[in-house]
Parts: C-alpha cells; structure tokens; sequence
C-alpha cells in the first residue's frame, strides 16, 4: 500500500467530513509536522464544521495529489476559535491512483457472494446497489456489512435482461459513503465488458441531457 | 481449489442467474473439470462464477465443453490488465 505525508499536501484543499455524515467541508492544510497537524476552514461552512467537533473524535480526509487521490483518517484535538484553526494529528494518508476510466453514477442492484463453510452451499449472498460504476470497478454499498480489504469475490451486477457475473477485488472503504465498499474488477468477459460499455453509454445518455436542461432551466 | 472441493457456481445464462453446487473434478491452468450437483443446471456457454467456500478462491469461466449432463468444462477467463 502507498502512504504518503500529509504535509505533501500543505497549502492544498482537502475535503473533510465526519464518518457516517455526508456533508463534505473544505479546509486548506496550513501544517503537518510531528504529532499534529494544522488545518483552515475555507468558507463559513467549513468553520461551523470545525467548531461543532469534538476533541478526540474521527474525520475523514479525501484530497486529490498528482497522479491520483490521498484519503485517510485524522483525529480531532481540538478547535482553536481564535486562530480559526482545527488541530488534528498526523497520519500518513493512502495514495490511490485516479481511475483509468470515468465513473457514471448509478443504482443497480448487487449481489455479493461472500464464502461462509458454515453455509449450504458454501457461500452467503449480500444485496445491495451500486452508487457508481466503470468499465474497470464499481462502488456498492451493503447494508450493515463492510467487506475485507484485498479479498476477491463474485459479484453479479443485477443489469436488467443482461446480468453480469464478475470477480472482483475489494480495494476498500468509499471515502465519503460510510457503508459502501470499492472494488476493481479483475475478470469479466469480453462480452459482458462490452455490454457493461454499452450499459454505461445508455446511463451517461440518461444523465448528461437532464444536467443540460437544469443548466438551461436556470 | 483442488481435485474433490465442493464448490458454489454462481451461473449467468440468457438473462438469467442462480447459483447451484458441484464438485471440482480436476483443476489445472485454464481447464477446470467440475460435476454439477444436478443435470441441465448449467447451460453451455454460460459465464460461471466459482467459489470455493473452504479456502474462499474464485474464478471466472466460461462452459466450454460437457462430457456428460453434469460434467462440466470450464475454460477460465483471463485476468484484466
């Protein structure tokens, strides 16, 4: 796993929210060194964020870096009003390399098979849905049920008239959805990438005219 | 996933899905000899999941070939780069 330093990343935005909180606030990292970190509430938002946390709780940070995306875990020493600074401590942050295709947000429902002895056949299903997809990995969420990082499971993309069965690698948590789960696929066939492509086309269509007449609405 | 493991195929054939068991006949490289836990359960052509619920390895195949209504011939599909 690549970890890189949080002070890489001085004088740059980073999203910030609480874990289970889908809000996103945005502050700058004024410093990084040692045991603590300094972060600054960009906009008012940010601020009222900032104060309303308590010491010792958990945020989460998103922040993209060259080439790809950092996300990690901070905890909150605490907010100093004055200075309007939010004290946090220093981990080091996670680089994910930026998708080589683009995501389309989407529902479909998921089912997951997870290996379980203890089971009939062997396996436990999971349901769920996705809340984005690409040709090359997905994000699903399942409820009350957060997958192993580094497994490989089979997963069926519910695709109406066409499902797609995958094997797929856990990459880990969804950094700003607290349930959900990432993942790579690491097999499908060559027909059902191209029906996953076309899939994607089709939802891409449906999204793209309506963000045009909202913007035409305005 | 060896010779004798029981394992779960999660089967994908004209629009339809569902999983049922079999028994790995012999496994090797691209080729994996499987008995279905039933006859006609699994179409040829269709793309197959497998897991193996002991150990937790998984493949994907599709059924190339049947030297009998539950014995199966799974051609492995390959990796993504």
């Amino acid at each position: 796993m690549d970890r890189r330093e949080l002070y890489s990343l001085t004088g740059s935005y980073v999203r910030i929210s609480a874990p289970g909180d889908h809000r996103v606030a945005v502050f700058t990292v004024d410093s990084a060194s040692g045991d603590v970190a300094v972060l600054r509430p960009c906009d008012r938002k940010a601020k009222q964020f900032a104060s309303e946390r308590e010491p010792g709780s958990e945020l989460v940070l998103s922040a993209v870096a060259p080439g790809g995306v950092l996300n990690g875990k901070l905890r909150v020493d605490r907010w100093s009003p004055s200075q309007r600074m939010l004290i946090v401590d220093n981990p080091r942050l996670v680089f994910s390399q930026r998708r080589q295709a683009s995501r389309v947000k989407a529902e479909i429902p998921v089912e997951v098979y997870v290996p379980d002895p203890g089971e009939p056949a062997g396996v436990r299903m999971l349901t769920g849905e996705t809340i984005d997809v690409s040709r090359g990995g997905c994000a699903f969420a399942l409820t009350d049920h957060r997958l192993e990082e580094g497994v490989e499971l089979v997963l069926v993309l519910c695709i109406e008239h066409h499902p797609v069965v995958v094997t797929v690698e856990v990459l880990g948590p969804h950094p700003d959805v607290e349930v959900a789960n990432r993942c790579r696929f690491v097999r499908i066939t060559p027909g059902d990438q191209r029906m996953l492509a076309a899939e994607l086309g089709r939802l891409e269509g449906l999204i793209r005219p309506s963000a045009t007449s909202s913007l035409a609405a305005r | 996933m060896n010779a004798g493991s029981r394992v779960a195929l999660v089967v994908a054939h004209d629009g339809q899905w569902r999983l049922c068991g079999a028994t790995v006949v012999h496994c090797g490289g691209e080729v994996t000899h499987v008995e279905a836990d039933g006859p006609d359960l699994v179409p040829d052509e269709a793309v197959v999941g497998v897991i193996d619920g002991a150990d937790g390895s998984t493949l994907l195949a599709v059924v190339t070939g049947r030297s009998g209504p539950s014995a199966l011939v799974l051609s492995s599909v390959a990796p993504l780069r």
